[in-house]
Formats: C-alpha cells, sequence, structure tokens
C-alpha cells in the first residue's frame, strides 16, 4: 500500500478479471473519468478488461438458433466478438425470432451486424440434414 | 478383433490421446464412443471460454471439440459411435498381457476386441439428488445442471420457469446464465461451501451480469410439491455445514438444479481392478498416466476432474505419447517409481507418482487444493528439503493448480524417497 499520496477524489474499484479462468482480482484507482491505476491483473488482457468494464462494458454472447429439419433442433451461435453489455437481452430476442435451414455450417453469419453493434453472430457447431 | 490400442470415450481426451497416438505412430487404433457423436460434454456446452491456452483464442464447447475432431479425421483415426464398452478385463496370451474390452453396439452386438493397450478415457458424471440425500418428496422438475444443459443447448427445450440452483459449480454456474437468456427467472444459488465451487470468471459473467444472489453457506433442507416442485426450502449451515434451524427461506420455483460435484466414471477400472485414489475417485497413475495395471492408461476426468479442458487435451496428449512408447518397446518398466505426497492443503496429485528415469525432462503435476488460502505459497520439497516455493494469492478448490518437476534436478538428488507438495502459509 502505497497509503497517503493520493488525493482525495480517487476512488477504488475491485474487479475480477473475466478474460481467462485465472480469474485476476484487478485494482482500480480512478480520478474522476480518469484511470490512475490498474494493479493485479496477470497479463495487459487484464488492463484492457478493467478500461473496458469503466468506460463500455462488453460480453461475448452465446446463444441458440432453431434449425428446421436438422439433425439438432437448435444450432450454438455466438457474435464474432463482443457486443455492448447493455445490448445483451437485445440480441437474445433477435436470435429467438430467427429460423435456419440444415444444414447449418460452423461459421455461418446467423445474424448480420447485430443490434447495430457492427458484429456478427456465427454458428459454432455443424447441424447436418436429418 | 484385434488393435494395438483402444481408447475409451471419444470426448475431448480421448479424441487428444488418440491424435497423440496416431502422431506417435500408433496406426492400429480404435476410439469407441457412446453417444452419437464425438466431442462429449463439449458438445452442449455452448459458451465462450475455451482453449485460451491451446489455441490463444476464446472457442466455444462445439468449436473446441471441432479443432480435434477435423484433426482426428484428417489422421483417417478409426471410431465407432453409439458403441458402449460393457466391460473391461485383461487376459495373459503368450506370455504377453491383453485387455478385452467388450463392447456393444445396435449394428454388430456384443463382442470383445482383444487390445495391447488401453486409454481409459471415458470422463465423469454429476453428483446426482440421490447422492446428496435431500429431504422432501420426488416430483418433477429436479434435474442435475449437466442435464438441464443438454435438454436445453442440443435439444432446444425449457426445463423451466423459475428455477433455484444449488451448488456453484461452473455448469450450474453457467446454466444460471443460460437459463435466464432463455427467459427463466432464476431465484439464486445456494452454495453449501462458503466459497463458491466454480471459476471466479463465472461468477461475474454468469450472476453478477444478471442480478442472480449467490447465498454462500446455503443448503436444500426441503423440496415442495407433489407432482411438479412447488418450492424449495434453503437454510443457511453452520461451520460443521449444518442446517441451522430458525433460518429456513421457502422459495418458489418450478424447478431445482443441482451442481454438485462430479464424480469420475470409473466403473470400467473398477471392473479390470485398478487401483484407484480414494480422494479423485479416479485411477492412481504414475507419470507415464499409467495405472497399476500394464499397458492401461487414464487421461481426462475420468483421472481427475479438471478445470479446463486445455489441461484434459494437454494430459491426454500424454497418455497417448505414452501408451505408443509402451506400444513399440521403448516405455522401460517402472522401477523406482516415487511418491509424490499431497500434505498440509494439497487434496491429491496427479500422477501420484514419477520415476526419474522414466519421466520426461518436464513434468506437470497437478492438484487441487481443500480450501480457500490467501497469501499462500505452493511448497515443493525433496526427500524433506524445500526445493521449491511459489507464492499465490489466492488458492481455491474451485481451481487446479500445477507445479513443475524437472528431471535434471531430481536425477541429482541421492537417494530420492519421496516428494512432497504443500501449501504453506504465513510466507
Amino acid at each position: 500500500m502505497d497509503g497517503g499520496r493520493s488525493g482525495k477524489s480517487v476512488e477504488k474499484k475491485e474487479f475480477v478479471c473475466i478474460g481467462c479462468p485465472l480469474g485476476c482480482n484487478i485494482t482500480v484507482e480512478t480520478e474522476g473519468a480518469e484511470i490512475k491505476t490498474i494493479t493485479g491483473n496477470t497479463c495487459p488482457r487484464g488492463a484492457d478488461y478493467v478500461t473496458k468494464e469503466l468506460t463500455d462494458p462488453r460480453r461475448i454472447v452465446t446463444s441458440l438458433v432453431r434449425v428446421a429439419g436438422g439433425e439438432l433442433p437448435v444450432v450454438s451461435v455466438k457474435t464474432a466478438s463482443d457486443i455492448p453489455k447493455g445490448k445483451i437481452r437485445e440480441c437474445i430476442k433477435i436470435l429467438k425470432n430467427i429460423e435456419l435451414q440444415a444444414p447449418v455450417r460452423m461459421g455461418d453469419v446467423v445474424a448480420e451486424n447485430v443490434c447495430g453493434s457492427g458484429i456478427d453472430v456465427i454458428a459454432t457447431r455443424t447441424v447436418e440434414k436429418e | 478383433m484385434k488393435k494395438d490400442l483402444v481408447i475409451i470415450g471419444g470426448g475431448p481426451a480421448g479424441l487428444a490421446a488418440a491424435i497423440a497416438a496416431k502422431e506417435a505412430g500408433v496406426d492400429d487404433l480404435l476410439i469407441v464412443e457412446r453417444d452419437a457423436r464425438l466431442g462429449g460434454i463439449l458438445n452442449q456446452c455452448i459458451h465462450n471460454g475455451f482453449g485460451l491456452h491451446t489455441f490463444k483464442e476464446e472457442l466455444t464447447g462445439p468449436e473446441y471439440a471441432g479443432r480435434y475432431i477435423d484433426k482426428m479425421l484428417s489422421l483417417d483415426i478409426p471410431y465407432k459411435l453409439n458403441t458402449m464398452v460393457v466391460d473391461l478385463s485383461e487376459k495373459r496370451t503368450e506370455g504377453e498381457n491383453r485387455k478385452l474390452v467388450t463392447v456393444m453396439n445396435r449394428e454388430e452386438g456384443l463382442y470383445t476386441i482383444e487390445a495391447r493397450a488401453v486409454i481409459l478415457a471415458m470422463g465423469c458424471r454429476e453428483r446426482s439428488r440421490g447422492a446428496l440425500n435431500i429431504p422432501g418428496y420426488r416430483p418433477a422438475g429436479i434435474y442435475s445442471a449437466g442435464t438441464a444443459q443438454r435438454y436445453v443447448n442440443m435439444e432446444g427445450r425449457m426445463p423451466g420457469k423459475e428455477v433455484v440452483i444449488l451448488g456453484s459449480g461452473d455448469i450450474g454456474l453457467i446454466m444460471a446464465r443460460r437459463m435466464t437468456l432463455e427467459g427463466a427467472k432464476v431465484k439464486l444459488v445456494a452454495e453449501l461451501m462458503p466459497y463458491s465451487g466454480g471459476l471466479k470468471r463465472n461468477i461475474v459473467q454468469c450472476l453478477d451480469d444478471f442480478g442472480i444472489p449467490l447465498k454462500l453457506s446455503h443448503t436444500v433442507v426441503d423440496i415442495k410439491g407433489k407432482e411438479r416442485v412447488e418450492a424449495v426450502v434453503i437454510a443457511r449451515v453452520d461451520e460443521h455445514l449444518k442446517p441451522i434451524p430458525g433460518t429456513e427461506e421457502e422459495i418458489k420455483c418450478d424447478t431445482l438444479l443441482l451442481s454438485c460435484g462430479l464424480i469420475p466414471e470409473n466403473e470400467l477400472s473398477e471392473s479390470l481392478g485398478v487401483e484407484m485414489n480414494p480422494v479423485t475417485k479416479g485411477p492412481r497413475v504414475n507419470e507415464s498416466l499409467e495405472t497399476d495395471r500394464e499397458g492401461v492408461f487414464a487421461c481426462g476426468n475420468v483421472l481427475h476432474v479438471h478445470d479446463l479442458v486445455d489441461y484434459v487435451s494437454e494430459e491426454a496428449a500424454q497418455a497417448g505419447k505414452r501408451a505408443a512408447a509402451y506400444l513399440h518397446g521403448a516405455l522401460k518398466k517402472a522401477e523406482k517409481e516415487i511418491p509424490i505426497k499431497a500434505v498440509n492443503g494439497v487434496r491429491y496429485t496427479v500422477p501420484a507418482s514419477v520415476d526419474a528415469e522414466r519421466m520426461e525432462n518436464v513434468q506437470v503435476v497437478r492438484f487441487r487444493v481443500g480450501n480457500v488460502y490467501r497469501d499462500a505459497a505452493i511448497e515443493v520439497s525433496v526427500n524433506g528439503r524445500v526445493v521449491s516455493s511459489r507464492k499465490k494469492k489466492v488458492l481455491a478448490p474451485g481451481e487446479m493448480e500445477q507445479i513443475v518437476l524437472k528431471k535434471t534436478e531430481l536425477e541429482q538428488v541421492e537417494n530420492l524417497q519421496e516428494i512432497t507438495v504443500a501449501i504453506r502459509q504465513d510466507v
């Protein structure tokens, strides 16, 4: 601890990084909107994560889309990269209204530019015709 | 039918073991899988977070499995689906030890494969309600978290609308989010222990993100409803994990998911009479991931329940390589197996012993701790002398830990007797 040095407007926030299963406990000191220090992260991803959590929290969304005529009635999907956390529910809603026709190939685009995020939703498995 | 190598299980462990064995020159091999597809449990794990160590990217379960399945197919490794191994035994023929793998499927019926070596890769299964002794009626609406995961993610069906989850293992946490996203109301996750059994990241992104409460030191003491679950009663537990009278709270719900631990699935290992480790409930193996039965290797969750599939693949590849060495006569008999003792908070180690001559240059030893430790160190001793100490901010039972043993260092030790792995606090 380096107590005493900081001014009175410095605020401390604790995060658990979700970048990988290590789950580092990261402490961020902020002064207003400015990030002063980031400690506790094992790798640079941790610093990126907390910076994003403070400014623009994002998540990769994984879910399902219905498939007609396939070996399975659903295909698993994901957003190709993370989308704003506030849009998770809307994204899920859009996916619920889609029905694909088998076969679906891993990597196929299921929904383009989901919720205006600029990010596509892609299939994460192959579902062959029944 | 005769085979050099039979791999029991076509999940992540079986796939990685088969690939490694084939790459090491074993051509006469076979994967036996009881499900209709390869990939095992990864098929229903549609969430992301797999493969960060192996592929340096975040894959979903089916994608991770897909990488190995593609590799396996490109190597022309034969496999049988919808085929169940019903018995495993051994016999001595012309001085050579053979494993008898009795399998069954619809097309071919029941028959026995004679194998020179076997890799056990059967994985694990969930602890069921019966094993948990929860009082109350037996209505519909009680599922293991993994069963619910299969219904939702592969069959497109929802097990219920209002959910309570008992146990904060990773599958339970993942299912809390999944059920929420599918429109169910997850009321809470109750955890008997004062800490979660799952990964921290899953608590953040599966519970915190959706405002689902995690009640530590709580358990389900009653299940209400005759035909269908109508409510569960939860209560706080004391330090001996006994429910505290007066703390009961009734939670209305139609579904109870159980995520209360995984148990390696070892009926076959036991039918062969393999020596088991009572802590992991998996076979006891040496540095070559070989059981006490010659030519029988084990890897993945059948051996000990892993936290990350990446480590399963890594371990399984090692088993595949070692099985290949055995088949090629390049794995000399284990003569000086030095026990690795797990003490002071370390619950077990895999492997449970090493032979300094047989081991590779670097040997990874994996283990779990029995409690949450802060600012502790993982200490390795050889013949009672501390040889390494690595500080850890947090050690938790939900996460696997590892140490590394170096061949060059062990070979220098005179009269090597034992290796100990321990947790040291106040460091």
